[in-house]
């Protein structure tokens, strides 16, 4: 449910919607007669339309890439700071060589145009879950950034939207096949035997944010930012893009990410459990370091697998010792190694196939739930500091009241999925 | 050796106890300050493994919003106590859910503790806080998976019809979470849901699901039939047709 002390009424979503419906009846002023049958271009009752909901720094580099494609035609943006909307808005009339795109502070506006077949969210984490569980009610297929959710249980509700609305949604961590794929793809045939160990590098978790702040610029819509996350003062340190752990951006803050821990674990904790077919379930022990037998952050699989959290150890390295587990050699499953991108264009090309062809995309809401969901344990782990136990069916810490509690946060005011 | 110093012994040894210095800081504590001096805190409530522990932290972190603390510090403490705290914390949390500025700091511990005196306290905020934070109270009972809840949720419903519809048609909808379809399939027959057909078929798909997890196939039926032929969306209508047809199948 959204925030229904700021709903868009019945009324005003049916105008909207009525709006949107006339105008896509009357094609060639949708889409004007410069961009009509263009050479290479089909026709835009064949293109995917597209609102792209989080237009700041990643929003815009993810939507270029869409822009590319000739199969796609992006709509409306939709951004609560006014330079990004602008920026955005700019970049796509450019594209297009007309003021077409309609650019909007509130994503639900974007959600009841009935104009629109596909959203891409590139919002800070916090909104995520939020948006993708809206868009799915509301018709759409959804390019969701990595990572995935803030929460384990968003994650799930995530999932479950896109599996109640039979939409297409796909998680945008493009480096599990495009970086790491090499790696993946010998690990999955078996040139490397059984696995036993990897060990992953990437940063660590985030923090708790108590930065002091005043009166937001006009330019930022201060409240709408927060949406579901504790209110706390604006300051440009809290929701700036810059990169890192380093106190200066929003990645660095517990209330609107996972820190590293999330954001690079999306790719690379990502790439390790797709090598090893281990993307459908989870671990069943996370040990943290106790600066004895644990150097690092352990996570247990039922099979035996040890993957470790090593953010000053290798890349994704795959322990593998051929030797030592002679007549144990790994036998993948045939489905793991059909699994790769669909269409042209990297893991967005994917996405539009699957939008095309109604088959789920490579880094479907289900797998990109789960790699989140290892993250999100680490950081639990890291939190608690001892060791928990999960149950990957249940998704819940067994008789541990105190660990399931993390599985969740509440969202402010009206905001739920 | 002569103690040129003039330093007393006793006052050198004197310890001070760093968590009671912690929590002197906390009350003192707000945004923009440095977090060193409260960030004992942090690790006292990790360690605190055993009840005895929990509970004397609590009683700590409740005096803190019990007090004249800041925003930024009874946050800190309703964080603290989503963690550690239980139902001796209630009624300091409780006295908080009334104002919309500190409402979700309460909600963000009690929603997680999902006890009874946790249930009974957003339960009653809901009767008697303003429309301001009643969604948000509704939001957490949904978010508690219990039938004690669910009565709570149930009973808003009926009870803020007339008077703020608002919350009755948020309450309804978030009955789609228990096991009880048919208050939802009443509301709509009855016309109570009336602006928001898309959240409407939203809980009842929802409500489908569970009443299905629970064997009852026959009631999830019957409200996935109800979206097919009804006035939703085609998207919801196109969710319903398919889950009726993989039901078939089966």
């Amino acid at each position: 449910m959204s925030n229904q002390s700021k709903k868009i009424t019945r009324r005003k979503a049916l105008k909207l919607s009525g709006a949107t419906a006339g105008a896509a009846l009357a094609a060639p002023s949708l889409v004007p007669a410069s961009v009509f049958g263009a050479p290479g271009r089909p026709a835009p009752s064949e293109r995917i339309t597209m609102g792209v909901l989080g237009s700041g720094g990643r929003g815009k580099g993810v939507m270029r890439g869409f822009l590319n494609r000739p199969d796609v035609h992006v709509l409306a943006v939709c951004d609560v700071q006014k330079r990004n909307r602008d920026d955005a808005k700019r970049h796509v009339d450019g594209k297009y060589k007309n003021q077409d795109c309609k650019d909007y502070i509130d994503f639900r506006e974007i959600l009841v145009r009935k104009d629109i077949d596909t959203v891409l969210i590139a919002s800070p984490d916090h909104w995520h879950a939020i948006m993708a569980v809206e868009a799915c009610k509301h018709g759409k297929d959804v390019y969701c950034e990595k990572p995935l959710s803030l929460t384990i249980q968003e994650g799930r509700a995530m999932v479950d939207a896109a599996r109640r609305y039979n939409r297409m949604c796909s998680s945008g961590s493009q480096r599990v096949l495009g970086d790491y794929g090499k790696i993946c793809r010998r690990v999955q045939k078996g040139e490397l035997g059984q696995i036993q160990e990897v060990f992953v590098n990437i940063g660590g978790p985030p923090r708790h944010c108590y930065l002091g702040g005043g009166e937001a610029p006009a330019e930022v819509d201060w409240d709408r930012w927060l949406g579901p996350a504790p209110w706390a003062p604006y300051n440009p340190n809290r929701m700036s893009r810059a990169y890192g752990l380093g106190g200066k951006g929003w990645r660095t803050w517990h209330d609107y990410s996972g820190g590293m821990m999330t954001d690079w674990g999306g790719h690379k904790f990502g790439a390790a459990l797709f090598a090893m077919g281990l993307d459908e379930t989870g671990p069943t022990t996370i040990v943290p370091p106790d600066g004895k037998d644990h150097k690092y952050l352990t996570y247990i699989y039922e099979n035996g697998v040890h993957l470790y959290h090593s953010p000053n150890k290798g890349n994704v390295d795959f322990v593998a010792p051929k030797e030592k587990v002679a007549g144990l050699t790994w036998e993948p499953p045939k489905h793991l190694l059909e699994r790769d991108y669909k269409g042209s264009g990297g893991i967005q090309g994917d996405f539009i196939e699957s939008v095309k062809t109604r088959q789920r995309p490579f880094r479907d809401f289900e797998f990109a739930h789960r790699v989140a969901t290892v993250c999100h344990l680490g950081n639990i782990a890291y939190t608690l500091k001892r060791p928990l136990k999960w149950d990957p069916i249940k998704e819940e810490f067994p008789g541990d009241e105190q660990a399931n509690r993390l599985r969740w946060r509440p969202m402010r005011g009206s905001w739920s999925v | 050796m002569v103690n040129n110093l003039n330093i007393q012994p006793s006052a050198v040894e004197e310890k001070v106890d760093p968590i009671a210095a912690a929590f002197a800081a906390l009350k003192k504590f707000d945004w923009g300050q440095d977090t060193g001096a409260i960030k004992t805190l942090d690790e006292a409530v990790v360690k605190a493994a055993d009840d005895k522990a929990k509970k004397a932290l609590s009683a700590q972190f409740c005096q803190v919003l019990d007090g004249e603390a800041s925003y930024a510090a009874k946050d800190y403490a309703c964080r603290q106590l989503s963690l550690v705290g239980g139902d001796e914390c209630v009624k300091s949390l409780a006295k908080l859910l009334p104002s919309e500025k500190t409402c979700h700091g309460a909600r963000y511990a009690l929603e997680r503790f999902g006890s009874s005196s946790a249930i009974q306290a957003l339960g009653k905020a809901l009767k008697e806080a303003g429309k301001g934070v009643r969604l948000s109270l509704v939001n957490s009972l949904k978010n508690i998976d219990s039938n004690e809840a669910h009565k709570v949720l149930a009973h808003a419903a009926v009870s803020f019809v007339d008077s703020d519809a608002e919350a009755s048609e948020a309450a309804t909808l978030a009955l789609c979470h228990f096991e009880d379809g048919q208050s939802l399939a009443q509301a709509y027959i009855d016309k109570k849901i009336s602006e928001d057909p898309i959240n409407f078929a939203d809980a009842v798909l929802r409500n489908s699901e569970v009443l299905l997890a629970k064997g009852k196939e026959k009631e999830a039926k019957k409200l996935l039939r109800m979206i097919k032929k009804g006035e939703f969306s085609e998207n919801a209508k196109q969710a319903a047709t398919s889950k009726l047809k993989a039901l078939k199948k089966k």
